[in-house]
């Protein structure tokens, strides 16, 4: 392709041309932590990147580069070795993909870069980011993952690939039977790297690297990086070049909670969590697959909605669970540790681990699915007698505090002010049935309107509400069969049967008294500023961004416009930019 | 309506990862203990890393008394009712005849009888801190010699450990049997529903033990607790108990009451920062601490942590990582804890093992959503027996197979969710 060719500079030249030109979706001005906005300042312009390239960065919505874009973009196009470690959601993605794709030659119609990534879904989801950042660039990018047929992707591989993103089985086979032709793929990236180089990857990771040519490119892209790593990194790379951007472990917009319960407890303290808070979209994990199912059902038992997703469902309904969960079909999501790594659905504000993970590896991937991009969450840990060691643990090892829940959960720490931005609900209701999942021809990426997938209050629906199917148009009622296997639609009366009006007041109520309660604690929260300890800094600090952003809310109130000058004054003023990631498309299989 | 259980053959495993199967006699909840009869240590079996394996003793105790505080998991292998057929032909009267009740299978490797075997991991018991000789059983409370007719105590070691006068016993003994003929009666006629709520409320009855020893970690409490005339009464006043006890029905596990969850009440049994302490003080001292509870609590990845943990006196975030230090870092994961277990030689896929996971997944979902999840098991609780043993074995191949065969075919999802 000749644009393939042009110099970046011209992109500098008339840059009011092209990009007045583009489809830049709206800006989202939810509020950020530093573990996004402590850039150097670079901006996409002076990455010397393609024209065209720039232009599938600023279409998705990318305003700046992240901390780690910033670091490791301008390192991985000079062709050298990288080892980047970063927080969750803080745009490893977009950093590995955006020199990726510019170093490639599209008129070289053979695969020049490989994107491992250790789950399906991920494959999904970085092949979607790979398609729109690359989307005037003319470059084919191909998903490949077990579980599929093997048919469909020779065929694919007759054409011409020039980005293979999949998981390590089924690219090995691949390769292995000849049908991948990698000997000009001088890209080798591994995401979520330590998760690809666990030992029972290894000998597939090394058997694949046999495949490339001798002077590849290798990078290394996680939140974690234990030893095993180091062996890889001696043996299969060339003096790298080390990104560390993680002082600490864990995101600070991540708020972490334990409640105590028993065993027996668990459903009914899930059931109260599910009232009191203002989830707008939250993943629930449990330990194991038969859980993750028999959760689901008793959450439907409850009146609520939610998908479910494991390693034992079938593929396709997987990945149609991961696409209607990432367009807000469905608020809840319970699933395995399947989805534990790199997932990215911005409109995640709550974790909750159903069941308590038994190391901190998996803990801290586990919480990082909210919080994306320097955004605020929370995350609540079911703790049993049990566990109260593994608890211990892993507040030592990632040198974190999880604090007793409290009676009531301030909103400011997770739930991103309304104001600003459109608060249109994606989908008018959270339950599946009542309403069609019409197919989104929405190009734009999830986070750039903050509260797009944004539904309304979960409530529990009362028996009368019609969801039936008689009531639903034939297409309707095709898409719910479709996904009735891994969908859970309420049924059965709600337990306190009361009436949806009644609830509906309730909850007004509720939030009207939360409201309150809000404004005492956040002149509590001033009173003991001087005093009190690092954590709870921490706290006050993301409180009071949240005030700066609600600032025209409040602005009548003369007790609120003293605090919001004080927030000012330190509050970090949120920034745009967000490494973020593809909405899911059905994939073409 | 735990006292439904009373008569079947369970399965329990103490925090020093040795496991325990005999006949459940008596759950008493003044003194938060459980008796078993006719005991079988099972030995570690696969819970310990090598260095630490107890082999299983093939000699019965004629009954133990468990601290219930320390019995980490506990499983019906086989229900009273099962076990009737067994147990119909003995006559009431022949309480001596301990042998008689349907006998544990025995242990699975034949090992010399150690007199120290039972009592070597008790110093490893955290709320045992400063008992010198006479420590007190590998998790249970009180390990008594069988009074009655039954064999003088036979468990070598265990004499020392004795904790009660004999006399009390005999009488305590013959209560029980009747006991249990009665609960029998009961159970006989109990559904398989309430089979279920039985494990359950077992369960539950261990839970809130726990719970109640949380508040109070340190003292033992089991030195106190067996004064004789509490004991002697224990019976009679048992069963009022009992009786009381079948009045307010339990809820149905997984049922949701509607009252909202109070997070500060649960939150209040559960002193987190009373707990960080014996942990510390284990820590600080690398050789009393180096098996610290939290290796035998956080089940089977732990042992990494535990050495980790050992290793430095006050644990801070730069003993696991330290940006400055090392561009890597030292947190429990995945394959941390696979690479251990492999490197102490416990074979983390032997199929005892996966049985036994099965067992505690089977018991953990009946507790959290009233029922296994596992296809058959709860339509045919009661068929456990019949198929070979718990953990219904068509189930556990399918599992078993869906893993490996996940890892192995390029299934890098399987890998990941495989917990």
């Amino acid at each position: 392709m000749s644009t393939a060719t042009e110099s970046p500079t011209s992109a500098l030249t008339n840059n009011g041309d092209w990009k007045s030109q583009l489809n830049i979706p709206q800006k989202d001005d939810r509020p950020q932590t530093e573990d996004v906005t402590a850039t150097k300042g670079l901006e996409w312009e002076d990455m010397q990147l393609r024209r065209e390239l720039l232009m599938g960065i600023f279409e998705a919505g990318f305003e700046k580069p992240s901390p780690i874009q910033e670091e490791a973009i301008p390192v991985a196009l000079t062709t050298r070795d990288v080892l980047a470690r970063a927080k969750n959601g803080t745009g490893k993605t977009a950093a590995f993909i955006i020199p990726s794709l510019q170093l490639i030659d599209t008129a070289i119609p053979k695969v020049q870069v490989m994107l491992l990534v250790p789950t399906r879904e991920l494959a999904l989801q970085t092949s979607q980011v790979c398609k729109l950042l690359g989307k005037h660039l003319g470059v084919n990018v191909m998903v490949t993952t077990g579980g599929t047929t093997l048919k469909d992707d020779i065929m694919r591989l007759s054409e011409a690939v020039h980005v293979l993103v999949g998981t390590p089985g089924r690219i090995l086979d691949l390769a292995g039977k000849g049908v991948a032709d990698l000997s000009k793929c001088t890209i080798f990236v591994m995401d979520e790297a330590d998760k690809l180089l666990s030992p029972e990857f290894t000998p597939v990771i090394e058997e694949l690297l046999g495949f490339l040519p001798e002077n590849r490119q290798v990078m290394l892209f996680s939140a974690t990086f234990p030893m095993i790593v180091k062996d890889f990194k001696l043996k299969h790379m060339r003096s790298p070049y080390e990104i560390n951007l993680m002082d600490e472990l864990t995101l600070r917009g991540v708020t972490q909670y334990y409640a105590f319960v028993e065993e027996r407890q668990k459903v009914h303290c899930l059931n109260t969590l599910f009232s009191k808070l203002q989830i707008n979209q939250s993943i629930i994990f449990c330990n194991s697959t038969n859980r993750v199912e028999l959760l689901a059902k008793k959450i439907t038992e409850l009146g609520y909605s939610c998908f479910y997703s494991h390693a034992k469902m079938l593929q396709a309904h997987r990945n149609r669970v991961f696409h209607d969960f990432r367009n807000g079909a469905c608020r809840n999501l319970v699933c395995s540790d399947l989805l534990t790594r790199g997932i990215d659905i911005q409109a995640v504000n709550v974790v909750i681990n159903f069941d308590f993970p038994k190391n901190s590896e998996t803990y801290l991937h586990r919480i990082g699915r909210s919080g994306r991009f320097g955004h605020l969450g929370l995350a609540i840990n079911l703790i049993t007698y049990e566990d109260r060691f593994n608890l211990y643990r892993i507040e030592q090892e990632l040198g974190t505090e999880i604090q007793p829940i409290p009676q009531t959960i301030d909103k400011n720490l997770y739930v991103a002010p309304s104001g600003g931005g459109s608060s249109e609900p994606q989908t008018s209701t959270g339950r599946l049935g009542s309403q069609a999942l019409p197919p989104k021809q929405d190009t734009r990426l999830t986070h750039r309107a903050p509260q797009q997938p944004r539904l309304p209050p979960q409530v529990q629906p009362a028996p009368g509400t019609p969801t039936s199917q008689a009531q639903q148009t034939p297409q309707q009622q095709q898409q719910q069969q479709a996904t009735q296997v891994y969908a859970t639609t309420p049924n059965g009366p709600p337990r306190n049967g009361l009436t949806p009006v009644q609830q509906q007041q309730m909850l007004a109520a509720q939030q009207a008294q939360q409201a309150q309660q809000q404004q005492q604690l956040f002149a509590l929260q001033q009173q003991q500023q001087q005093q009190q300890q690092q954590q709870q800094q921490q706290q006050q600090r993301i409180a009071q961004q949240y005030q700066n952003a609600q600032a025209t809310a409040m602005a009548q109130q003369q007790q609120a416009a003293a605090m919001i000058a004080a927030a000012r004054g330190q509050g970090h003023p949120a920034r745009g930019g967000r490494g973020g990631f593809g909405r899911g498309q059905p994939q073409p299989r | 309506m735990a006292e439904h259980f009373l008569g079947s053959l369970i399965s329990l495993v103490s925090t020093s990862d040795i496991r325990y199967r005999g006949i459940l006699r008596q759950i008493d909840h003044v003194n938060s203990t459980i008796q078993l009869e006719q005991v079988y240590s099972m030995g570690t079996e696969h819970r310990r890393p090598a260095h630490e394996y107890l082999p299983p003793n093939p000699k019965p105790y004629d009954y133990i008394v468990f601290r219930a505080t320390e019995v980490k998991d506990l499983n019906v292998e086989r229900h009273a009712t099962d076990m009737q057929t067994a147990m119909l032909n003995n006559d009431p009267a022949i309480i001596g005849a301990s042998s008689g009740v349907q006998p544990p299978p025995p242990p699975q490797t034949a090992a010399t009888p150690q007199a120290q075997a039972p009592a070597a991991p008790a110093p490893a018991t955290s709320t045992t801190p400063a008992e010198p000789a006479p420590a007190p059983g590998p998790a249970a409370a009180t390990i008594v010699p069988a009074a009655a007719a039954t064999e003088p105590a036979k468990a070598n070691g265990q004499q020392q450990q004795q904790q009660q006068p004999q006399q009390p016993q005999q009488p305590r003994n013959v209560a029980n049997v009747r006991q249990q003929q009665t609960q029998r009666q009961v159970s006989r006629d109990g559904s398989i529903r309430s089979a279920e709520v039985a494990v359950e409320s077992v369960e539950r009855a261990m839970d809130q033990l726990r719970v109640s020893s949380g508040d109070e970690q340190q003292p033992p409490a089991p030195q106190q607790q067996p004064s004789t005339e509490r004991r002697g009464g224990g019976g009679g006043r048992g069963r009022g108990r009992r009786g009381g006890h079948h009045g307010p029905a339990i809820k149905g596990p997984g049922v949701v009451p509607d009252t909202p969850f109070d997070f500060n009440r649960a939150n209040a049994k559960f002193d987190k920062a009373s707990l960080v302490l014996p942990e510390l003080a284990n820590a600080g001292s690398p050789e009393a601490g180096a098996e610290t509870p939290s290796t035998s609590e956080a089940g089977t990845p732990a042992p990494g942590s535990a050495s980790a943990a050992g290793g430095a006196a006050s644990p801070n975030l730069s003993q696991f990582y330290d940006k400055k230090k090392s561009f890597f870092d030292d947190i429990s994961s995945d394959s941390k804890a696979r690479s251990e277990e492999a490197s102490t030689g416990v074979r983390v896929g032997g199929a005892a093992m996966a049985r036994q996971r099965r067992e505690e997944e089977r018991n953990r979902n009946l507790s959290t959503f009233g029922e296994t999840g596992i296809a058959g098991a709860q339509h045919h609780w009661h068929g456990g027996g019949g198929r070979g043993g718990p953990g219904g074995r068509g189930r556990g191949g399918r599992r078993r197979g869906g893993g490996g065969g996940g890892r192995g075919a390029s299934s890098s999802a399987a890998a990941v969710s495989a917990q």
